[in-house]
């Protein structure tokens, strides 16, 4: 029977708030997925018109970062509960950073798509890029705790 | 198969980890195989149509999408997008099944190959260097061509087919004299009807019994039905290139290399969507422009014109570029133009007649597509602020086929600049409001020009005159609705409604006999054709009733012009007795066979007219019998003006 990790109460507490983040995420998202189906099932214009291109890519950019984000949170917080020995400094910043991403990168693409200047999204989009730094600098600290680990 | 057999058989033969692998590599190979395989290359039809460039600061319609693309779908849902377009199954609207088709002692074959369109012809060539040669002296079995279809004009109403005439293509001896020359077919493609027809029947010109010769397109067609074409004349041998088949953003918008390049910055790109007084300076837009700059980008083609420096045209192609004062690069050539001109002098030497087909002898075109020359003298235009795009949106519009702006359909756009009248409403129009006569187009805008066998409305905008009418012959918008009324009634009316001038100065006919009947008979080709289309207008239909103008639609079958035949035809097919399809008739033979069909649609007509007759009386020449006033009727037909009257769009 192996020792528990002295983080480990820590960790079991991050794996469940990375679970619920994640389980939300995938709900939230594929929630999205579903509106964007009735958008096209009702041939909604402001979704399927040709001059809603650009709204069309973000906002189904925004389901699909959103819901693989959301899994990812799912795969960290599965991680980090069949490893408690990660190093918990690195743990934390990648939680912090993931959950930053995983609210950055949809919520630009949503807004990205709200005004749209023919093939420009709006200004909302500029959300994504610090969204996709936290979202490797997430998955870096990631790997470097599991490099760490003892 | 076999291979792939022994490929299975080899991959199962070794161990699991290792087939695994070698699988996932021969994916991987066959994925990056696939996408860096050559291309299958059409090296013929490569070789035959202009060769792209992106030269001159032109950058090509595909780079406008990636930031346009509402903007770039309008215009590929448009006609002018598919004015030129490559050969291919997709483009090809004509029956190529081994098609052979005849016309005045000459015989086309047309068939395909694959996905490749072919056609047995004599050579066009041969027909544009015996131009002057009488027909006569012209050798009975001239030489052919074997040529390949490379390009198409047109997908709306007619399309135009163009033969590659390089060294490649043809068989003779002449074939390394003149290379890279693109010929018309003979023979265009109604879209409407499915139907060939000979190519100078599709315009409104003379009968002849002579194969009219075509146009090379790399110098008549591409100018306006291209973009940056530089036709490269030399030695009696093109070497032609283009940014774009077909008229596409940089027409209307000019070179946008610069543009493109500025707008790859996303910093400018979003200080310009934040920044709506003013334009991007990089490109033009025809709505920032002043009125004569934004009429002369859509006049740059829409216009009769000619070149200012023809020789440089022959070789560079269009120097005109959206934004340019329209003169410094084209010729407009008005009704009052300078015959002396060295323009003029050019058009005249080359068609003699150019006037008297284009125009009615008051200055007004009458020639459809070139609507620049009739905007230019509205007072709308002269007076007023009115462009093309106050009716016209080449990108927001109801529809493609004239692509007027939603608004334009009705009469909202003439009240935003007249709301007087528009107050005024009955005690100006004297209609009923939702009467055809209360349209403002209607009246101001009579359909008095002639193109694509069809008659369209002028876009000189003026008011109708009955006093116009019986100097010049053009028809006014009155009498084209009120089609059995005379043209003294039409000036009575107008005299007493809007205070015109009596017209004492009018031939006696014009007193007591509709004018349409008048034109119909008397009339010259135009007004021939024109008069026939009224004759069919719906709303002139019940204006003026349906049932009486059989006997002028059926002697009007056999004009001698093909372009007056299909439009009688076309109006008569909406008379009661001819609306069943069982009266057959095809206008492409010339008059002498058109006899009978005339006869056979006067007698379906008199077979009819106890039914349907809705109008008698001396103004249609109908006596109260029901019986044509034959002698009035031939005293007309007589007169008829032959004078030869060519009307090209």
């Amino acid at each position: 029977m192996s020792e528990p990790a002295p983080n480990a109460p820590a960790v079991r507490d991050l794996a469940a708030t990375h679970f619920r983040l994640g389980w939300i995420g995938v709900l939230v998202f594929l929630s999205l997925g579903l509106v964007l189906e009735a958008l096209h099932g009702f041939k909604v214009g402001l979704y399927l018109d040709v001059d809603q291109e650009t709204r069309r890519l973000m906002w189904r950019l925004a389901h699909a970062h959103g819901t693989l984000l959301s899994v990812l949170h799912l795969g960290f917080a599965a991680t980090v509960a069949h490893l408690p020995q990660l190093a918990a400094p690195l743990c934390a910043l990648a939680s912090r950073c993931l959950s930053g991403a995983l609210i950055l990168m949809p919520a630009g693409f949503l807004l990205g798509g709200v005004w749209i200047h023919g093939g420009d999204p709006g200004l909302g989009v500029l959300l994504v890029p610090p969204g996709g730094l936290l979202l490797l600098v997430g998955v870096f600290a990631i790997v470097r705790a599991i490099g760490r680990r003892a | 198969m076999l291979a792939l057999a022994a490929a299975f058989g080899a991959l199962h033969a070794l161990p699991r980890g290792q087939s695994l692998a070698l699988a996932g590599i021969c994916v991987v190979l066959t994925s990056v195989g696939a996408t860096f395989r050559r291309p299958v290359v059409d090296t013929v039809l490569a070789e035959s149509i202009p060769t792209p460039h992106h030269e001159e600061g032109f950058a090509g319609s595909g780079s406008c999408r990636a930031c346009h693309p509402f903007h770039f779908e309008s215009w590929h849902q448009s006609y002018h997008r598919s004015m030129t377009q490559v050969a291919s199954i997709d483009s090809v609207l004509g029956d190529f099944d081994d098609v052979t088709l005849r016309s005045r002692g000459r015989v086309t074959r047309l068939w395909r190959e694959g996905d490749t369109f072919w056609a047995d012809v004599v050579d066009p060539l041969f027909d544009l260097e015996n131009l002057q040669v009488p027909l006569r002296e012209l050798p009975a079995d001239p030489p052919r061509v074997r040529a390949r279809v490379v390009m198409t004009t047109g997908s709306h109403h007619l399309q135009t087919y163009w033969l590659a005439r390089g060294e490649a293509q043809v068989a003779g001896e002449r074939a390394e004299d003149a290379s890279g020359w693109l010929l018309q077919l003979p023979f265009v493609w109604h879209v409407e009807e499915a139907r060939w027809i000979p190519t100078q029947d599709s315009f409104l010109t003379p009968p002849s019994r002579r194969v009219a010769a075509g146009t090379a397109w790399n110098l008549s067609c591409s100018p306006c039905h291209s973009v940056g074409t530089r036709p490269g004349l030399e030695d009696a041998s093109f070497d032609t290139d283009t940014v774009d088949l077909g008229i596409a953003c940089e027409s209307c918008h000019g070179p946008a290399a610069e543009h493109v390049a500025a707008n790859r910055d996303p910093v400018r790109r979003y200080l310009q969507h934040f920044d709506r007084e003013n334009g991007d300076p990089t490109i033009v837009d025809p709505r920032r422009l002043d009125k004569d700059a934004s009429v002369a980008v859509c006049g740059q083609c829409h216009s009769f014109h000619q070149d200012v420096d023809l020789a440089k045209a022959r070789d560079e192609g269009v120097t005109f570029r959206a934004g340019d004062a329209l003169a410094d690069h084209k010729f407009v050539i008005g009704f009052d133009s300078d015959r002396e001109h060295p323009a003029v002098k050019g058009v005249l030497a080359a068609e003699p007649d150019a006037f008297d087909g284009r125009y009615w002898s008051d200055g007004t075109i009458r020639v459809a597509g070139r609507e620049y020359n009739g905007l230019v003298v509205s007072k709308c235009f002269e007076e007023g602020e009115m462009t093309c795009l106050t009716c016209h949106s080449l990108h927001e519009y109801a529809e493609p086929s004239d692509q007027l702006k939603p608004d334009a359909l009705g009469d909202q756009t003439c009240i935003g600049c007249h709301e007087d009248v528009a107050a005024a409403g009955q005690a100006h129009t004297h209609h009923a409001a939702d009467s055809p006569g209360s349209s403002c187009m209607n009246c101001h805008m009579p359909h008095t020009t002639w193109g694509l066998f069809t008659a369209m409305r002028s876009h000189r905008i003026d008011s109708p005159s009955a006093a116009t009418s019986a100097a010049t012959g053009r028809p006014n918008a009155c009498n084209q609705c009120h089609v059995d009324r005379p043209l003294g009634w039409t000036a009575e009316h107008l005299t007493a409604w809007y205070g015109q001038d009596p017209v004492t100065d009018m031939a006696a006919e014009h007193r007591d006999v509709a004018a349409s009947i008048v034109w119909a008979l008397r009339g010259d080709a135009a007004q021939r054709a024109i008069a026939a289309w009224s004759l069919g207008w719906e709303p002139a239909r019940r204006a003026s009733g349906s049932g009486w103008q059989g006997s002028y639609l059926a002697m009007l079958l056999s004009d001698p012009y093909a372009s007056v035949r299909k439009a009688a035809y076309d109006a008569l097919r909406q008379m009661p007795g001819f609306r069943d399809g069982d009266f057959t008739y095809d206008f492409v033979p010339g008059e002498a066979e058109q006899r009978g069909s005339s006869g056979r649609a006067m007698q379906i007509w008199g077979g009819t007219r106890g039914t349907f007759l809705d109008r008698r009386g001396t103004s249609v020449l109908i006596d109260d019998r029901g019986e044509p006033m034959q002698q009035r009727i031939m005293d007309l037909y007589r007169q008829r003006d032959d004078t030869p009257v060519r009307i090209i769009e």
